[in-house]
């Protein structure tokens, strides 16, 4: 599953910056690689996409028509707000370069500043 | 019964005593190296101490030390003499109960924080590399996120994370700057450290208070030893413009963790080089690391120790 991790990124890529929702064969028509992917592999990969929750598809024919379920703003958006929400003890694997301070500390901060 | 005596004592003061002035001193922030170390060593030493005091409470020495004394080719009688429990099979199985207790605990948390710790890096990772962009800032994942941020998550798998907020906030001195303390994370492995620490402090934290606010503590050194080893690859000036920058921005909600005081000290020490931590006092430290972690183990061997070293035997 490892090996998979950058080209779901891949086709999340595509499947967002196309904004409507593709067939495998599109994807892959989409993707521009030396020596170019199998159709079972980005089968593979947006198959897995789909399980993890991803994506949502639509029958059409034999074919499935995927699309992202979230936007990638709205993405990103609850990633960074669950990854630094944790409190800071909470979470040792991520070493953040400036914890957030409250207003009241950063006023602190500012006055010990001018001192 | 003087060997578990000792130890449990031993380990109660440095327990309370020691992780009290440990917490309170104001020396880690001139040597924050040292200090992690300081930290992992005092609570190792605590752990050492209460397992071997509770293993020789628990030893019970007349079934052992017949073999232990043709072993070390010493006198059994001696050996009991040294070792024996006064009370019997009552503190035999306290002894019993407080090792297994502590070994039990301590393997716990180590499983638990190891594979909570992996469980999350993965994860985030994988969240991480789907939304962000490789191609903008080399070595680094760029996240579509308008507030400044940059962060690192250690391990084989390793990532640098910043915002696009952050790259349109910092002029690219001072990003770079700030590369390169997270850098420093990752070179000097703190993940490795921190899970250590953890590990260490959630094992003695319910019986040593103290300990509770040491993971604090330690998280903030590993900053320090980023920026200080940041310093080595880049001017100071950026690195401390970038820092007073984005303390100084208007924080949304979420976790709110740093203090005034935090960031004023990482502020300062950024404006002078400081001459750090005196040599006598480094070598003091240094040495009581290593006493911390030697003198358990000598405690709990002394009696055989000494017999060994006077030879007296009195059956032969």
């Amino acid at each position: 599953m490892q090996q998979f991790g950058d080209l779901e990124a891949v086709v999340m890529e595509h499947l967002w910056s196309t904004g409507e929702p593709l067939t495998v064969r599109e994807v892959l028509e989409r993707i521009d690689r030396e020596p170019p992917l199998a159709y079972t592999t980005v089968l593979t990969v947006m198959d897995n996409l789909h399980r993890k929750g991803f994506l949502t598809r639509e029958r059409e024919g034999r074919a499935f028509r995927y699309q992202p379920v979230k936007d990638r703003a709205e993405h990103t958006a609850e990633l960074m707000h669950a990854l630094l929400s944790d409190s800071g003890d909470a979470s040792i694997t991520l070493l953040r370069f400036l914890d957030q301070m409250s207003p009241a500390e950063v006023k602190r901060l500012k006055r010990a500043l001018d001192d | 019964m003087t060997s578990a005596i000792l130890l449990v004592t031993y380990a109660v003061t440095a327990g309370t005593l020691g992780a009290g002035w440990l917490r309170d001193a104001r020396w880690p922030t001139l040597a924050p190296r040292l200090a992690i170390a300081a930290w992992q060593a005092l609570a190792a030493s605590v752990l050492l101490a209460l397992a071997a005091g509770g293993l020789a409470l628990a030893i019970s020495f007349p079934h052992v030390s017949a073999d232990l004394a043709g072993l070390l080719n010493l006198c059994a009688e001696n050996l009991r003499h040294g070792y024996a429990s006064p009370g019997g099979t009552l503190t035999a199985l306290i002894g019993l109960a407080l090792f297994m207790t502590l070994l039990t605990r301590a393997a716990w948390c180590a499983f638990r924080t190891t594979t909570t710790d992996r469980r999350e890096r993965v994860s985030r990772i994988a969240a991480l590399d789907l939304v962000g962009r490789t191609n903008i800032v080399p070595g680094a994942l760029v996240v579509d996120h308008a507030t400044p941020y940059a962060f690192c998550i250690g391990g084989r798998r390793h990532r640098i994370v910043v915002t696009s907020g952050l790259l349109a906030t910092l002029d690219p001195v001072e990003l770079d700057a700030v590369l390169a303390h997270e850098h420093a994370h990752l070179r000097q492995r703190h993940h490795l450290a921190l899970i250590l620490c953890r590990i260490l402090f959630a094992t003695l934290s319910p019986v040593f208070p103290a300990f509770r606010a040491a993971m604090t503590r330690v998280r903030m050194y590993a900053e320090l030893c980023a920026d200080d080893s940041a310093r080595r690859h880049v001017d100071v000036g950026p690195l401390r413009d970038a820092l007073l920058r984005l303390a100084c921005l208007p924080a949304p909600t979420g976790a709110l963790a740093a203090s005034a005081l935090d960031v004023e000290t990482r502020l300062l020490r950024l404006e002078d080089r400081g001459a750090g931590l005196s040599r006598p006092s480094v070598a003091l430290v240094a040495f009581a690391i290593g006493a911390g972690i030697l003198v358990p183990l000598l405690l709990a061997a002394g009696p055989a120790l000494a017999m060994a070293w006077e030879g007296i035997c009195l059956l032969g």
